[in-house]
C-alpha cells in the first residue's frame, strides 16, 4: 500500500495542530504580557536606579573635591587668623596652600578696611597662585578702586552671611581664569571680622568630572548654578551665558518653565519630557554647594534592556510556535496515517475490489475497532457477492430457457393468413410476459373454416403449458368431424382428468360453412364475440355461456348455429382487450370495443381492422403496463 | 604698479575721511541692548551719513571707569549716562550737557524676597544698591515715605540677592530684573516696587557731551543726536537684526549673555523710550517743570547743593 496523500489526515492534523497552537499561543501571550510588564517596570527601575547611582557617584566625587577644599581652608583659617591678628605676613600660608593642593589654583586673604598688616590702608589683600605646571607660587597684593574686593561677591556675601560660602563661577582677573571660590570669614579674638580667606578652584575640575559621566550612549550632562546659570553644558556657547530659564521664558513655554522650576527647586528627581517628538528624562540632584547636576538621556536608551528582553521573548515565542506547529502536525499526521489507509481501502472496496488490503493495527484503540469492523465488512461482502453470483447465473439460465419457450409458443400459432375471396381473416396475439396463456387457431378443411380463441387462467409458464395442451387438443379433436359442442365436451373431459392445478381455459370455437355461410359455434365461458352487420351495426353475440373448460368433467356443453350475411364481420377477443387498463385505472371496456367495431368502415380489411383495434387499445392504455395477454381474431365474410 | 594703486587707494580713503568728523563715544556700560540704537546707527552708516566718524569705546565688566569723569577729562567726546547722575555730576562741576534724552520714563525697581505693598515696607530692610551710584529714585521715594532702609553697597549682579544675605535689591527693569527673572523663572509682582509707578517717573538714559566739545563742535553734537535717533528708530523696526548686532558686540567684548536676554532688554529699553501720553518715542527733553522738581528732590536728599540751570544743561 503506497502512502497516498489523503485529505483526511491532512486536515485533521492541520486542524488539531492549529487548535493546539492557538491555545498555546494564547497561554504564551498572557505569560508574555505579564513578563513584559514586569520586566519593563523592573528594568525601568533598575535602569533609572543605575543612572541615579552613576549621578550620585559623580556628585560624591565632586563633593569630595569641595570637601577637601573646605577642610583645607578650615584647618588653615585658624593659623591665618592668628598670624594676621599678630600682624604677620600670611603669604607664606597662602603660597603653601596653592603648592600643596593642586585643586586649589589660588588662595588669598583679603582684609577689612584698615585691618591689614599695613593698617593704614583701606584695601589690603594677599593673593597667591600657581599657573600651569609651575612649582612656584606667585603672590600679589591687589586692592583699590580698580580692584574693590570689598564689594565683590566672594567677599561681601560671606561677610554678610557670617559663614563660609562657595561662590558662583566668576572670572578671576588675577589668575585670568574662571573659578569658583570657597570663602571663609576670619574673625579676631574679639569676634570681629578681620577679613575673608578664599581658596579658588578652577572650574574645569568640576566640569571635567561631570562631563565624564556617560551612563547611556547619547546621554549628556548639565551642571547648573544657584542662579540658574549653565556651568557645564554640551553646547559650549551656553556655558555661563545662559540660564535654564532663558529658553522657556523666551518661548513662553509654560511646560518647559515648569520643568526648569522643578529641577531648580527639588533636591533630586527624575523628570520625563518630550522634545521634537522624542521622549527623554532629566535625572538630577543637588550637590552640597547648592548646584544641580543633571543627566539628560533618551527614554528609549533607559528601556533598551527591557526592549531587548521583550524582543528576545517574542522571537523565541514565534520560533516556538512555528516549531510546535510543525511538530504537532507531524505527530498527529503520523498517528492518523492508518485513517488514510482505511479510507483508501474503503475506496478500493467501493470500486469493486473487495480484496483491498486493510492495514494491520497493533494497538488496542479506536483504530483497532475500525480495523476489525472493516475486516468483518470485507468478509461479509465477499460471501454475499458469491451467493449473488450463483443466483445470477441460474437466473440467466432460466431466462434463456424462457426465451426458447416463448419462440416455441409463437410457432404454435398460425401466422400465415390465407388470401381468399370467400373470407378475410386476421389474428394477433401479444402475451403479457415471455410466454402467455392466450391462444387462437384456425384452419380450412372441406370448405369449412374452423377457428378458435381461448384464454387460460393465469399467466406465465403454467398458463403457457396449459395453452399448448389446449391448442393441441383443439386441433386434434376438432378435426375428428364432430359438431362443436361435442368437440368442446371432449376438450373439457380431457382437461378435467388429472388436473389438480385447478386451471381452466375459456374458449370460443366455431365452424363456418364457407358455401352456405352457416356458422356453428360453442362458447365455453369466453367473452361474448362481436358481430358486425354488413351495414356496420355492431352487437354482441348472445351465445350460451356454458362453462370454461377444465373445471367440471362431463359438462354438457351446448352449441348453437346462425346464418351470417355476406359482408358481416366477426370479432373475437380475450379480456386482455376489454380489461386493458390505463394509468387512471379505467378499463377499455366493452362499450369502447363496440364503438370501435361500429365506427370502423365495413370495407376495412381484417388486418387493418385488427391493427386499428390494437392501436385504439394502445392509445387508451397510454403506455401503462400490459396486465393480461391480448388476442384478437377477426373474420370478414 | 600694485604699490601705486594701493597708495592711490589709501590717499583716496584718507581724503574721503577728511570730510568726516571724529567723535569718541562711550556708552555707560558693557555692550548690551541698552545701547542698541547707537550700535545700529554705526552699523547702518547713519553717523557716516551725517559726516561723523564715530569710535565706540566699550567698557568691560571689571572697569571702574565713570563715563562722565572721562568726559570731563576730555578722554571722550560723547557718552551716555542717567539724567540724575549727570545732574549730580554737573552740580559738582562736571561740564556735561544733555544733547539727547532717549529714556522718557523711569525703570528703577526694588525687588524683595517677600511681598512689599509700598515704599513704607522697605523700612529697615537690608537693600543692595550699586556703590557706583544710581538708585536716586529710591532715595527720593524713601525720603517721601520717611523710610530708612539698611543700604548695602555692592558691585553688581544678583548673586548677593540670591544668597539671601540681603532682603532686597535695587535693579533696573531692563537689566538686573531680567537677570533675576532668568535665574528664578519668575518674579512675583507683589515682591516688586516700581519707583516710576509710585510717583517718581523721572527720565533716565540720555546722551551727554562736554561743554568744550559742544562749543567747538555744536554741529557734530546735533548730528550725533540726529543719527542716534535714526539708529533707535531702525532698532525698533528691526529688532531681530538689532539683537544680532548687539550679540556680536557683546561676544567681541567677552560678555556673558544670550539672545533671549538681549531681546527682552531691547524690548524693555524701547518701551522706556515711549512717552506715556502720546504713546510713541518722542526723544523729547524733560520739560522745565519736571526738571525743577528733580532739582528740588535731589537737593532735599542732599545729593546736589547747587541747582542745575535748565538752559545751560539741556541742549
Amino acid at each position: 500500500m503506497n502512502k497516498r496523500v489523503s485529505f483526511t489526515s491532512r486536515s485533521i492534523s492541520k486542524k488539531l495542530s492549529r487548535k493546539i497552537v492557538l491555545l498555546t499561543l494564547l497561554v504564551f501571550l498572557l505569560a508574555m504580557i505579564a513578563v513584559a510588564v514586569v520586566s519593563l517596570v523592573t528594568i525601568h527601575r533598575e535602569s533609572v536606579g543605575n543612572a541615579r547611582g552613576a549621578l550620585r557617584s559623580t556628585s560624591l566625587d565632586i563633593e569630595a573635591l569641595l570637601v577637601n577644599v573646605e577642610a583645607n581652608c578650615r584647618s588653615t583659617s585658624r593659623t591665618i587668623a592668628y598670624l594676621a591678628s599678630a600682624g604677620g605676613d600670611v603669604s607664606r600660608i597662602t603660597e603653601e596652600i596653592v603648592l600643596s593642593d593642586k585643586t586649589i589654583s589660588g588662595c588669598a586673604m583679603a582684609f577689612e578696611p584698615f585691618r591689614g598688616s599695613d593698617s593704614g590702608k583701606e584695601y589690603s589683600m594677599v593673593a597667591s597662585y600657581v599657573s600651569g605646571d609651575e612649582s612656584t607660587a606667585h603672590t600679589v597684593r591687589p586692592g583699590g578702586a580698580d580692584y574693590d574686593y570689598l564689594i565683590m561677591d566672594w567677599y561681601q556675601i560671606p561677610k554678610l552671611l557670617g559663614k563660609a560660602y562657595w561662590s558662583e563661577p566668576y572670572f578671576d582677573v588675577i589668575t585670568s581664569q574662571v573659578v569658583t571660590s570657597y570663602s571663609t570669614p576670619i574673625y579676631d579674638s574679639n569676634n570681629e571680622l578681620l577679613g575673608i580667606m578664599k581658596a579658588d578652584m578652577a572650574l574645569s575640575w568640576l566640569t571635567d568630572m561631570i562631563s565624564a559621566l556617560q551612563p547611556y550612549p547619547t546621554s549628556y550632562n548639565l551642571l547648573i548654578g544657584r542662579n540658574g546659570s549653565y556651568i557645564s553644558h554640551i553646547q559650549r556657547d551656553k556655558i555661563l551665558n545662559e540660564t535654564i530659564f532663558a529658553e522657556p521664558i523666551a518661548e513662553g513655554n509654560e511646560k518647559t518653565l515648569e520643568h526648569a522650576r522643578q529641577i531648580m527647586s527639588q533636591q533630586e528627581g527624575i523628570l520625563p519630557f518630550i522634545l521634537k517628538g522624542k521622549a527623554y528624562y532629566y535625572i538630577f540632584e543637588k550637590i552640597k554647594n547648592g548646584w544641580t547636576a543633571v543627566i539628560v538621556c533618551p527614554q528609549n536608551e533607559v528601556y533598551a534592556g527591557a526592549r531587548m528582553i521583550n524582543i528576545t521573548l517574542w522571537i523565541v515565542a514565534i520560533l516556538g510556535m512555528i516549531l510546535m506547529y510543525i511538530g504537532c502536525k507531524k505527530i498527529i499526521s503520523k498517528s492518523t496515517m492508518p485513517l488514510t489507509e482505511f479510507t483508501n481501502a474503503a475506496l478500493t472496496m467501493a470500486k469493486g475490489n473487495f480484496n483491498a488490503t486493510i492495514p494491520d493495527i497493533d494497538s488496542e484503540d479506536e483504530l483497532r475497532y475500525m480495523h476489525d469492523s472493516l475486516s468483518y465488512l470485507q468478509t461479509s461482502i465477499n460471501a454475499y457477492i458469491k451467493e449473488l453470483r450463483k443466483s445470477l447465473i441460474s437466473n440467466e439460465k432460466f431466462e434463456n430457457e424462457l426465451n426458447i419457450a416463448s419462440s416455441i409458443q409463437r410457432n404454435m400459432l398460425p401466422n400465415e393468413f390465407p388470401k381468399r375471396d370467400d373470407f378475410d381473416l386476421f389474428a394477433a396475439l401479444f402475451p403479457a410476459k415471455e410466454v402467455g396463456g392466450d391462444l387462437y387457431d384456425f384452419y380450412v378443411k372441406d370448405d369449412h373454416l374452423y377457428f378458435a380463441i381461448g384464454d387460460v387462467s393465469g399467466k406465465g409458464v403454467p398458463a403457457a403449458l396449459f395453452m399448448a395442451i389446449t391448442r393441441s387438443a383443439y386441433r386434434f379433436i376438432s378435426g375428428m368431424g364432430m359438431n362443436m359442442e361435442q368437440v368442446e365436451r371432449n376438450i373439457n373431459n380431457a382437461f378435467t382428468e388429472g388436473n389438480d392445478s385447478g386451471m381452466f381455459v375459456t374458449m370460443f370455437i366455431g365452424c363456418l360453412d364457407l358455401k352456405t355461410l352457416e356458422l356453428e359455434y360453442c362458447n365455453a365461458g369466453h367473452n361474448p364475440i362481436v358481430v358486425i352487420s354488413p351495414s356496420g351495426e355492431a352487437d354482441f353475440l348472445h351465445a350460451k355461456a356454458n362453462l370454461a373448460a377444465g373445471l367440471i368433467g362431463g359438462f354438457q356443453y351446448q352449441g348453437e348455429t346462425m346464418k351470417l350475411e355476406k359482408g358481416s364481420r366477426l370479432l373475437l377477443y380475450t379480456d386482455g382487450i376489454s380489461e386493458a387498463e390505463n394509468r387512471q385505472k379505467e378499463l377499455f371496456g366493452e362499450d369502447r370495443l363496440l364503438a370501435y367495431a361500429a365506427g370502423t368502415p365495413v370495407s376495412t380489411s381484417a388486418k387493418d381492422f385488427t391493427d386499428g383495434l390494437l392501436d385504439a387499445v394502445h392509445t387508451f392504455t397510454a403506455g401503462n403496463e400490459q396486465n393480461d395477454d391480448i388476442t384478437v381474431l377477426t373474420i370478414r365474410v | 604698479m600694485k604699490k601705486l594703486i594701493l597708495a592711490a587707494a589709501a590717499l583716496l580713503a584718507a581724503a574721503s575721511l577728511q570730510g568726516q568728523e571724529k567723535v569718541r563715544f562711550m556708552p555707560a556700560w558693557i555692550p548690551q541692548a541698552q545701547f542698541a540704537g547707537y550700535y545700529m546707527a554705526q552699523e547702518k552708516g547713519f553717523y557716516a551719513d551725517e559726516g561723523l566718524d564715530v569710535e565706540i569705546i566699550n567698557l568691560s565688566i571689571s572697569s571702574s571707569t565713570n563715563p562722565l569723569e572721562a568726559l570731563a577729562a576730555g578722554e571722550i567726546d560723547i557718552c551716555t549716562a542717567q539724567l540724575v547722575q549727570a545732574m549730580i555730576a554737573r552740580s559738582k562741576g562736571c561740564p556735561c550737557l544733555n544733547i539727547l534724552q532717549t529714556s522718557q520714563n523711569s525703570s528703577l525697581v526694588c525687588i524683595s524676597h517677600t511681598p512689599v505693598k509700598d515704599v513704607s515696607d522697605l523700612d529697615g530692610l537690608r537693600i543692595a544698591r550699586w556703590k557706583s551710584g544710581h538708585g536716586e529714585h529710591a532715595d527720593m521715594a524713601c525720603r517721601e515715605y520717611g523710610v530708612q532702609p539698611k543700604w548695602e553697597y555692592t558691585l553688581n549682579g544678583i548673586n548677593l540677592f540670591i544668597s539671601k544675605a540681603i532682603d532686597a535689591m535695587i535693579a533696573y527693569r531692563f537689566s538686573e530684573y531680567l537677570q533675576l527673572l532668568f535665574a528664578k523663572g519668575d518674579i512675583p509682582d507683589e515682591n516688586v516696587i516700581d519707583f516710576g509707578k509710585v510717583g517718581f517717573n523721572f527720565p533716565e538714559d540720555a546722551v551727554f557731551t562736554s561743554e568744550d566739545f559742544y562749543n567747538g563742535h555744536k554741529d557734530a553734537a546735533e548730528k550725533f543726536a540726529r543719527a542716534s535717533i535714526r539708529g533707535w528708530q531702525y532698532a525698533s523696526a528691526h529688532r531681530d537684526e538689532t539683537v544680532d548686532v548687539v550679540m556680536r558686540y557683546a561676544q567681541e567684548n567677552h560678555n556673558n549673555t544670550n539672545r533671549a536676554m538681549q531681546k527682552m532688554m531691547l524690548d524693555e529699553i524701547l518701551e522706556i523710550q515711549v512717552d506715556k501720553e502720546s504713546g510713541v518715542p518722542t526723544f523729547d527733553h524733560i520739560d522745565m517743570e519736571s526738571f525743577v522738581l528733580m532739582n528740588d528732590e535731589l537737593s532735599a536728599i542732599g545729593l546736589i547743593d547747587n541747582p542745575v540751570n535748565y538752559k545751560d544743561f539741556i541742549k
